[in-house]
């Protein structure tokens, strides 16, 4: 006679410690050129120390490389960005800015690794736009603790926004977090098969979850479902940076489960 | 409101060749805020600010119709997010 049991894991708790941002506020603002520079004002080689730290191991996450150049306009400007990742363009465009108006470029490069060169040039149609203020930080998305497990009673018990800059003002909302379900029947996406929850809170439990191979569990917004490889923008009359945060997690607990196959008699 | 297309060309852009189309959206769209444009993807994103506007929306539909290659590929209005997938 054969029957199945489940065999549950040990409580597995993850925290999960985000780097304080690098930020520079140049002491005499820089004059943008008006043609793309040769070497970009914000350049960042994403180094170990940069990653969050996740203090036990997951089978498999991205990171998500933010990338921030600022400054103000002081005439109306049409301003010119582009990312490059190790030398290679990314993603580039351009943004409309009124006089004397601050300026904010967010990039967000996924899926970097140590050793990756993130840059971000700027340069503006007119001669007397100003740059003066960069930073820099890594965020974690797609996370998968335990690959084809089931994670039972997942409590995503919470969430930190990030990043925390010391200068400007975050905008509002912060992005949500985003947990991805399979779930058939649900005609949210042209095939049924899936959708998203996501909301803006911690203390969530799943009872029984199983990671997407390709999104993981957990993922974030900015950098990944919206942004991936790409920038975020504004401009406001009196804030420097003013920038978009991204909910992320700080502490997940769980058990996984196998199921065993007896034989019985 | 952002719009996301998938322009189906992967073709890397010099300076002057940003200026260029930027004149030609600003001129066919006045309400472009911002642009972005990917190398990687051939997906261009336009960014209309957080305003709800039905009839933008209808006339990028009408673009799309019209233009065989453009492929519509996200659609994000507010914390709404609409995808068209392959």
């Amino acid at each position: 006679m054969a029957g199945v049991t489940p065999d549950f894991s040990n409580l597995k708790t993850i925290n999960f410690t985000y780097q304080t941002p690098q930020e520079t506020l140049l002491g005499t603002p820089e004059t943008l050129p008006m043609s793309e520079p040769a070497t970009p004002q914000v350049s960042y080689t994403v180094a170990s120390g940069d990653l969050p730290i996740i203090d036990i191991p997951v089978e498999s996450k991205k990171w998500i490389g933010m990338v921030i150049g600022a400054g103000r306009v002081v005439t109306g400007a049409i301003l010119s960005w582009r990312m490059k990742k190790n030398g290679y363009s990314v993603n580039l465009g351009q943004l409309s800015t009124t006089t004397n108006y601050r300026y904010t470029i967010q990039a967000w490069f996924y899926d970097v690794t140590v050793g990756d060169v993130l840059e971000l040039a700027l340069w503006s149609n007119v001669a007397d736009s100003l740059y003066d203020y960069k930073a820099y930080q890594i965020h974690v998305t797609r996370i998968t603790p335990y690959y084809l497990k089931v994670h039972y009673r997942f409590f995503l018990q919470s969430i930190i926004a990030q990043p925390v800059l010391t200068l400007g003002t975050p905008t509002t909302p912060t992005a949500n977090w985003y947990i991805y379900v399979i779930h058939r029947g649900y005609n949210f996406t042209p095939n049924g098969t899936s959708y998203f929850f996501r909301t803006n809170i911690g203390g969530w439990i799943w009872s029984i979850i199983v990671p997407d191979e390709v999104m993981g569990l957990v993922y974030t917004r900015h950098g990944d479902i919206s942004n991936q490889n790409s920038v975020t923008t504004t401009t406001h009359a009196t804030s420097r940076p003013r920038y978009y945060r991204n909910y992320l997690p700080s502490l997940v607990r769980f058990r996984y489960l196998t199921i065993k196959e007896l034989i019985i008699g | 409101m952002i719009l996301t297309v998938d322009t189906g060309r992967k073709q890397d852009l010099t300076d002057v060749q940003m200026r260029t189309l930027s004149t030609k959206l600003r001129t066919r769209i006045p309400q472009l805020i911002n642009w972005s444009y990917s190398p990687l993807t051939g997906f261009l994103t336009l960014e209309f600010g957080d305003t709800e506007d039905n009839n933008l929306f209808s006339r990028i539909e009408d673009w799309r119709v019209k233009a065989d290659s453009i492929k519509l590929v996200r659609f994000e209005l507010l914390e709404m997010v609409r995808r068209w997938l392959e």
